[in-house]
This record gives C-alpha cells, structure tokens and sequence, in this order.
C-alpha cells in the first residue's frame, strides 16, 4: 500500500521525524484530548477559549490528516489514494468442515458488530506468530466459529435487519446456507496471489495456497484429503469467500 | 431571461426550492452561516447523533471481544484492560447509553456530552486495537461532535437545560425578549464546526 501525504512528498518517515517521540505522543495526545476538551467545555464561557479549542482542534486533526500518522483520538481516512499493487498478496482464514468443505471466516464470529479485522489477523498468522500463538488463535477463532454459526442457524436472521449494518462488502454466514456444511473441525490461512494486467482491470492469475493448518481431530479420520497441506493448491475459491475489500 | 443568466444568484431557480418541501430538508452550509431562524435543526441533530451512537454501540460484547487471545495493533495496548475486567467497559457502554439519552433531552448537557464522548474515545480505542477500520473510526468522530455540542451549550435552546435556563430569569427578561423587534437567530455552531470536521476526514480520504 502506498498513500500521497506529506511525509512522502518530503521522503520522510514518521519514525524518522518523531522517532522515540511516538510512544509518548501516542499517551499524550489521547489523554490530553479528553482533559483538554472537558477544560474547555468547562471554561467555555471565557473570552477566547472556545476559539483556542476549536483552532487546536483543527490543528491536530489536519496533522494526522496530512501526515497519515494516526495519533488517536485523531484519525485519517486514506482510501481513495491508496494503490493496489500488480502483484497483490493477501490472506485469508477459512473453517473446515467435516468433509473437507472450506468456507471463509465470518469475522463477526468472535464478537458482535464486525468483530475482528479477519484479513489483517490471517496476515499475521501466516507472517508473524509462531506455531504455539498460531494454534492458541485458531483453536479461538474455532471454537468461536462453532458458537457463531449456532447462532446463525437458531435465527440470526431474524435480528439482523435491526443491528447496526455490517462495514463492509464481505458475505457473511447469515448469508450463507451454513447447513451445508458438516462439523466444523479446523481452521486453515490462505495466501493467495493476484496479479492484474497493466490497466489494472482484470485478474491475469490467481494462486493460493494453505500456509498454516489446525486440525486438532485426525484429519484423514474426518475423510479430509490426506495430502500434503502446503501442495495443495485450489484456483477456485470455496463457496462464500470474500467478494468485496474491507478498508 | 432571468438574474441568474447574468452572473446574478437567482434564489428561486435553485435546486433547493424546486425540489418543494424535499428541498428544505436538504443540504445547510453551517460553515457560511451558523446562525437560523429556528432552533430545530439543532435538537434534531442531536437526535440523530445520539440515536446513531446508541445504535451502533450497544450491540458490543466486550466479553467476547477481550476474550481474543492476540490484539491486532498493540500500541493502544495500554487502555485495553484485562479480560477479567471485561465489565469495565459494559458499564461504560451503559453509561455512555444513558448519557446519549440524557443528551438527546439535553439534561445537564455540558456534563453528559463530555462524559459519553469520553467513553466513546476509550471504547474506540479498545476496539481500534482489534480493528482499527471504518468500523470503529466513526466513533471518534461521533466523539467530536458531542463536545462540540458541548462546547456552545447555549446553542441548545431546546433542551432540558435552556427550560431550566429560562425558569430561573425574571419577568423582565422575558418583556424584553417579546417586545424585541429584531428576528430571533439560533446558532448551530456544533453543526457548523462539525460541517468542517467531516469536510477535513472526507477531504483527506482524496
């Protein structure tokens, strides 16, 4: 990812600038943001405070905007800059069923209104953890599927048109005919390359890959395919895979 | 041929009053002028932002969520409290609730404007270390808003807070104020500086 903002224009990056002022801005400007704010609330009627606030306000919020460096409570939304590469790589979890059957996580399985960010956690599965973090995540992330998709089944349906709407593109498993699917019995994490052409308007190849497996009941005992994980390579994605970005 | 050929604005021929009464409730540049002849828009506002945060809030289960054995980014670490004290944030999910509710009427709004914003600041921040996308980042900016609100409390004529305002002056007052020639004005200036805040975050995203 690439993003247009002042610290690239000038080829700076924020840790050369801020250096091992990151940490303490990060702790002073959330906590300072809120004393300053209730201040000036509760100075307000004295000549020329709410002018200062708003002024500081405006100040910090044009910095994190301009600079794409997120000090919270102060936030950017870069979108529309940023770039897809020609040779893009992702990641992505899927549950597997008894039957070998794949289907992409629904990352509002661990908690409620757009749980965890599925693509970024697939990411550091396959790039990051060791084995030990990687099996403690995916016998959560299992555990949390099986409960989830009960929940689908008994009548998630039936209040999802009063929640708060998902942010995002992607299918999620009320959905989804989950009855399809036996007994989930694993997790898996994709790495799956794409390249597009030089307009950058369709995908030329698509490849994927298991990087990481969970099987914690023998897998051949399920009728699961016994070959060997990181051969395996399938071009066409499972039923229920992402279809749009979440940004 | 009308004025608005020759360069000149022609009020009639805008969009805004062709559309009817659809037009009216359309867009208001705050920013050019905070001021209105009626102060409705603002309570509505204040309507539609505390509905809004209730309902996007009050779906979360931070038992769940603090259950997650990893964080996505840790350097917000440091507000995330541990997952036996997961009630911590239920309870400032309730009073933030509760607070919006009171806001809404606009009951002590000073007070519980900054209390709700400052819940919502932490419980963003909690969640941003698990997803720090456009689903969490909304509630910062819901966040701003209810200090600015806040911050020009005597925008809020209609609320709880301006009854009581009123109660407590004399007769005389109100004389004055109904013998007064002038056409009343009703600032926005929450709206207005909110108009900007959006402006810089949507602006930004290009």
């Amino acid at each position: 990812m690439y993003h247009y903002n002042i610290m690239v224009l000038i080829g700076l990056s924020a840790v050369e600038l801020l250096g091992p002022l990151v940490p303490v801005l990060t702790v002073v400007t959330l906590l300072g943001s809120v004393v300053v704010a209730g201040l000036a609330i509760h100075y307000q009627d004295r000549p020329g405070v709410r002018k200062a606030f708003v002024l500081l306000f405006v100040f910090c919020l044009l910095s994190v905007t301009l600079t794409d460096l997120h000090f919270l409570p102060f936030f950017a939304w870069h979108k529309f800059p940023a770039t897809v590469d020609a040779d893009e790589v992702r990641y992505q979890i899927r549950v597997v069923d008894d039957a070998g059957r794949e289907l992409n996580y629904d990352r509002q399985a661990p908690f409620a209104n757009d749980g965890i960010k599925a693509t970024s956690t697939a990411k550091r599965m396959a790039t990051v953890y060791d084995q030990e973090t990687n099996d403690e995540v995916a016998a959560y992330l299992l555990e949390r599927g099986r409960e989830y998709r009960v929940t689908v089944e008994r009548g998630g349906r039936f209040l999802r048109p009063v929640r708060f709407p998902p942010h995002g593109l992607d299918v999620g498993w009320d959905r989804i005919d989950t009855t399809q699917y036996g007994e989930f019995v694993g997790i898996c994490v994709y790495e799956m390359h794409y390249a597009t052409n030089e307009a950058g308007t369709d995908i030329v190849s698509h490849e994927e890959w298991v990087v990481y497996e969970y099987l914690p009941a023998s897998a051949s005992e399920r009728g699961r395919a016994t070959d060997d994980a990181a051969d395996r390579v399938s071009a066409d994605a499972a039923a229920g895979t992402t279809r749009g970005v979440v940004a | 041929m009308t004025a608005g050929r020759h360069g000149e604005y022609d009020e009639s021929r805008s969009l805004r009053n062709r559309l009817g009464w659809l037009g009216r409730l359309g867009f208001v540049n705050y920013v050019r002028s905070p001021t209105r002849t009626s102060p409705i828009n603002h309570a509505v506002a204040r309507f539609l932002l505390g509905s809004y945060v209730v309902w996007k809030i009050v779906w979360y289960d931070w038992r769940a969520f603090l259950s997650m054995p990893v964080l996505d980014t840790t350097t917000y670490a440091f507000v995330v409290p541990p997952a036996e004290l997961w009630w911590v944030l239920t309870a400032e999910q309730l009073l933030t609730v509760v607070a919006l509710g009171l806001f809404v009427v606009g009951y002590r709004l000073r007070l519980t404007a900054f209390v709700a914003s400052t819940f919502l600041v932490h419980m963003g921040v909690v969640r941003f270390t698990q997803n720090g996308s456009g689903a969490t980042t909304p509630l910062f900016l819901a966040a701003y808003l209810l200090v600015f609100f806040a911050l020009y409390d005597r925008d809020n004529e209609l609320s709880v807070d301006a009854v009581r305002r009123t109660a407590s002056q004399s007769l005389a007052s109100l004389n004055d104020h109904l013998k007064a020639d002038e056409p009343s004005t009703h600032g926005h200036h929450a709206l207005k500086w909110g108009l900007l805040t959006m402006g810089i975050v949507y602006f930004g995203a290009g």
